[in-house]
């Protein structure tokens, strides 16, 4: 018997205008694992930041280890309103994009509390890692990226994809 | 629907090689993700590699590693393509890094920006995490992705995988 596709994308978007936030609604709860894929810039200096759920409350944690290149440092945040990605500086449209890849694992079960994976890139500024985690037992069905601090968030030509992966 | 997460090409090196290129690279996915396992002859535990896209051999980057014992930063702007230092001869034998590059968007007509991370195993005291921020400062789709050393070559056994990742 063929098995079905392994790798799928859900949804993806290339950002028209200036827009503070992006938002996956109604992601199904078909796969085992999603990945989340960033790429593009932010129009003042943010920490891009993740919310889901539509969950504003204060039941996020993040652990991060992050490198400028120069000096190594680790910082952990819990009992937060959202998951900390990364600091990223503005860039005009021919500057140094950013990258993220979240790995949201076992996301649609509905027993444990949800942990997140991930990396984050912008080469004239740094390099992180994440490990972050949202104390609720329901099933991830919507995922907010915001730029928390700065106030205009991702520029025009940013590109949000989400793919499901299937475990059999 | 068209399989999501595809082959591209998969080189195994059946002879030393001072330097493999990932040719002709097709434009018709979204992202690329490429996993390598290398070793090098280098008459010594590691030896320094390199990736560069499209023989422009440089870029900016920042990376951070770790030894087991301390944290180290490199920063790297404009001028060179160093991934880390992966297996050579003298490391535990039958060992290989473990190396992975995703490159969003590789078709943008902006810089494009990577991630890149690797584990250089080995059962004594030199062995390595890297994790990179990288960006390639050039407009023109990726077409090639080439691999060189230091010194010496990739060893027998060495393996390139390609993959493209399409959005819809």
């Amino acid at each position: 018997m063929a098995a079905g596709s392994t790798y799928t994308p859900i949804a993806t978007t290339t950002l028209g205008s200036n827009a503070a936030s992006y938002t996956f609604s109604s992601i199904p709860s078909t796969y085992t694992d999603l990945v989340l894929i960033v790429n593009g810039e932010v129009s003042s200096s943010t920490t891009v930041s993740c919310q889901i759920n539509a969950d504003t409350g204060t039941n996020y944690s993040t652990t991060e280890i992050f490198s400028d290149g120069t000096t190594a440092s680790s910082f952990r945040i819990s009992n937060n309103a959202q998951i900390a990605v990364m600091g990223i500086g503005a860039q005009t449209s021919s500057g140094y994009p950013f990258m993220s890849i979240l790995n949201f694992q076992n996301y649609s079960n509905t027993t444990t509390y949800k942990t997140v994976l991930g990396r984050t890139n912008q080469a004239n500024l740094g390099v992180n890692a994440i490990a972050a985690l949202w104390r609720s037992t329901s099933a991830i069905n919507s995922i907010k990226l915001l730029g928390y601090l700065g106030a205009s968030g991702f520029t025009a030509g940013t590109t949000f994809t989400l793919y499901g992966i299937t475990a059999a | 629907m068209p399989n999501t997460y595809t082959l591209i090409s998969a080189t195994t090196l059946s002879s030393s090689a001072s330097t493999v290129t990932l040719s002709s690279i097709p434009s018709t996915y979204t992202d690329l993700h490429l996993v390598c396992s290398l070793r090098s002859d280098y008459s010594s535990a590691t030896n320094n590699a390199y990736c560069y896209f499209n023989s422009s051999d440089g870029g900016t980057a920042k990376l951070i590693y770790g030894n087991g014992s301390t944290v180290n930063n490199i920063n790297i702007n404009y001028n060179e393509s160093y991934i880390g230092g992966i297996n050579a001869a003298t490391s535990t034998s039958n060992t290989f890094t473990n190396f992975s590059l995703y490159i969003p968007n590789y078709l943008s007509s902006n810089y494009k920006s990577s991630s890149e991370d690797s584990v250089t195993e080995n059962n004594a005291t030199q062995a390595f995490s890297f994790l990179a921020a990288r960006a390639w400062e050039y407009t023109a789709a990726v077409t090639s992705i080439t691999f060189r050393l230091q010194f010496s070559t990739y060893a027998v056994g060495s393996t390139f995988y390609l993959y493209g990742i399409k959005n819809s």
